[in-house]
């Protein structure tokens, strides 16, 4: 037997989920393996580095906490499953990512996804399940394909299946295609449709680590967590906490979108300046635009000015401090000559499309607040319309059995609180004061094109 | 695409993919299958008809009306036939922020339909799709299994065209979606070592997701 110390390179002193060259072919099983790939697995399954229960403790300490949005600390997840579990415990990693800004998981799937293989096999390990489903949203045909390969050759390699390195561990993966329900990327939905129903949450109690999928015990988690076991299980909770804050421990990925230089996803330590983010990784923001808004953590956290986004510190703490969340890390930044008006009905016109339909205040409040800002955004509303609208917001947080209408009233209450003026202005002029004016950097109608797609030609697959 | 409904039969890769599908998920919970084998169904017959839907449900087996309420709740199901060509502009934020709206009028001008119609000759359906997931590369737009992102006008032109000209979908790509299960291993599509993450369509010397 090989040696079972574990190796693990970190490059430019913190990427440890994108420790490649970007860009490179970075995914296949081989080059995997050049990168330390499957050592840390290995050093726990063989060498027997961790029991089970120390690993949870280490992931525990690791203060890793749940990167699909939710930010709750994935060892405490862990440990509640049940100590006599009624039934095999399944691992599901939701791989649903469709929250508007987000597609850092894409990422991971389509240039690294042995890490994720690798954390579903030390996660399984230590929650002692020896199935795992990798629930990824429909539309994601690519790494679809990415995971289903490198499932494929994880099994052939024999770093999946049955007695694993022959340490008498089993482990085994099933990649599951969702097909286009924003709401499955809520834990109990995705359990729901993995089960073959409509994607409509449950009412906990029972949380699924007591009954989920298959009425089984379970724990879901996002593909970044359990990404992220690897790196821990490797370098050790200490290891980890290299980087980032008490609370914020580790690093994180953010997807940034919007007018700016370098759009794309970034691997930065927690507690990074906003300001950098966009600075350095991002290279500013597009030439002639000016920074208005930011949403910093998908398109269900609450919006701030472009003021305040520059102080914003890229972690649970800093975040809440000016009066947002962290969320997904979904970054989408607004630039000057955009109509809030408008982007707050584009996010209404999704939440309301995507409502499941089962609770009152969702189903029909989503439709509500849309039309409301519709006709705001038209110039056919009533002076009172505002506070009607922050009205039937209120009234829609935490009456639902899931937090999308949550998701649908803390956007539309922070639109209003931070930019009531535009809305204002709305109704006084009757129209929209954007109205057929169009940035530079939306130079489309004269048949131009964004400033960063330079390059003439295209290669079409078709 | 027209496959006569009336009749319907799974192709070999596909019959053993269902007998793969039913060892991945407890015996007693087939129901699970639904999903999948509904994927299968839509690639094989080209959409979601009431006869697909029941003979999803033989095949399984479940209760028709388990299989319909999922074909009726997802969106990626069609419950009625599509163009040749799946045009989907995604319309969220991002790539509102990014000028979508303004490329779905350029399609609808150039196409002359609206969004959730399809041409009178069946080559093009146009669907305004929610968040995709290609926010960096804004704005974009899947056609069948394909992103097309950081899209200018004249591009979006120069795709249509090239669509209308490419004689067939390629079906070994729909084999591949398939997955584990249906004969050798064929993961990667057949553009290789052109696919990048963060991209359906790799523009030279752009790679897509930042860095």
């Amino acid at each position: 037997m090989a040696s079972t110390e574990s190796t693990y390179p970190v490059l430019d002193g913190h990427k440890v989920l994108l420790n490649y060259e970007r860009g490179t072919t970075s995914w296949p099983l081989a080059s995997y393996l050049e990168r330390g790939g499957y050592t840390t697995a290995k050093s726990v399954l063989v060498g027997k580095k961790y029991a089970p229960k120390e690993l949870i403790e280490t992931v525990k300490a690791s203060g890793l906490r749940g990167r699909g949005g939710a930010g709750f600390p994935t060892g405490l997840k862990w440990s509640f499953l049940p100590r006599e579990p009624q039934g095999p415990i399944q691992l599901v990693v939701n791989a649903d990512e469709s929250e508007p800004g987000t597609f850092k998981d894409r990422v991971i799937m389509e240039e690294n996804p042995h890490v994720l293989i690798e954390g579903c096999v030390l996660s399984c390990y230590a929650i002692g399940s020896d199935s795992c489903y990798i629930y990824i949203r429909g539309e994601y045909v690519p790494a679809i394909k990415r995971m289903t390969a490198a499932v494929e050759e994880a099994y052939a390699a024999g770093h999946l299946g049955s007695d694993i390195y022959g340490s008498g561990f089993t482990c085994n993966i099933t990649v599951h295609s969702g097909a286009g329900a924003y709401i499955c990327g809520e834990e109990t939905g995705l359990i729901e449709s993995l089960e073959g129903k409509k994607g409509q949450p449950r009412i906990k109690p029972p949380f699924p680590a007591v009954y989920g999928v298959f009425g089984y015990p379970t724990i879901v988690n996002n593909v970044e967590s359990i990404a992220a076991v690897t790196y821990i299980a490797h370098a050790g909770a200490d290891g980890y906490r290299a980087w980032g804050t008490e609370k914020s421990a580790g690093t994180k990925l953010f997807s940034v979108s919007g007018p700016v230089k370098r759009p794309g996803v970034y691997e930065v330590p927690m507690g990074y300046p906003f300001k950098d983010l966009l600075n350095n990784e991002c290279g500013g923001m597009l030439d002639g635009v000016g920074l208005k808004a930011l949403i910093v953590g998908g398109s269900s956290v609450p919006v701030v000015t472009g003021e305040t986004a520059l102080k914003i510190n890229m972690d649970y703490e800093s975040c809440a401090e000016h009066k947002t969340l962290l969320g997904s890390g979904g970054v989408i930044v607004i630039g000057e000559g955009t109509c809030m008006v408008r982007a707050l009905m584009t996010l209404l016109r999704f939440y309301h499309h995507e409502s499941c339909g089962q609770c009152t205040p969702c189903r029909e409040g989503t439709g509500w607040i849309e039309r409301i800002v519709q006709r705001i955004e038209v110039g056919d509303a009533k002076p009172g319309d505002i506070d009607e609208l922050y009205r039937i917001a209120d009234n829609m947080e935490l009456r639902t059995i899931c937090t999308l209408a949550d998701a649908a009233a803390w956007p539309t209450k922070s639109f209003i609180d931070v930019f009531r003026e535009e809305f204002e202005a709305h109704i006084e002029k009757g129209c929209c004061p954007y109205d057929n004016q169009f940035p530079d950097h939306l130079n489309l109608r004269g048949g131009g094109k964004p400033q960063r797609h330079a390059d003439p030609e295209h290669a079409f697959i078709a | 695409m027209s496959v006569d409904h009336s009749n319907l039969s799974w192709s070999k890769p596909a019959a053993d993919r269902l007998e793969w599908l039913r060892t991945r998920y407890p015996a007693d919970h087939q129901r699970a299958l639904i999903l999948p084998v509904l994927h299968m169904a839509q690639r094989e017959f080209g959409w979601v008809s009431p006869q697909v839907v029941d003979f999803v449900a033989k095949s399984i087996p479940v209760p028709t009306i388990q299989v319909e309420e999922v074909a009726t709740f997802y969106t990626m199901y069609n419950k009625a036939p599509i163009g040749r060509w799946h045009l989907q502009v995604c319309h969220n934020i991002s790539c509102s922020l990014m000028g979508a709206e303004i490329v779905l009028e350029h399609i609808e001008g150039k196409l002359g339909i609206k969004r959730g119609e399809t041409t009178p000759d069946g080559e093009f359906t146009l669907m305004g799709a929610e968040c995709l997931g290609s926010c960096g590369t804004a704005p974009m737009m899947q056609v069948n299994d394909h992103y097309y992102e950081n899209l200018g006008l004249s591009d979006v032109d120069d795709l249509l065209a090239k669509l209308r000209a490419t004689p067939d979908i390629d079906n070994d790509e729909a084999n591949v979606a398939y997955g584990p299960g249906s004969g050798p291993s064929r993961a990667l599509p057949r553009d290789g070592e052109a696919f990048t993450a963060g991209s359906g369509v790799v523009l030279p010397g752009h790679a897509a997701g930042g860095h």
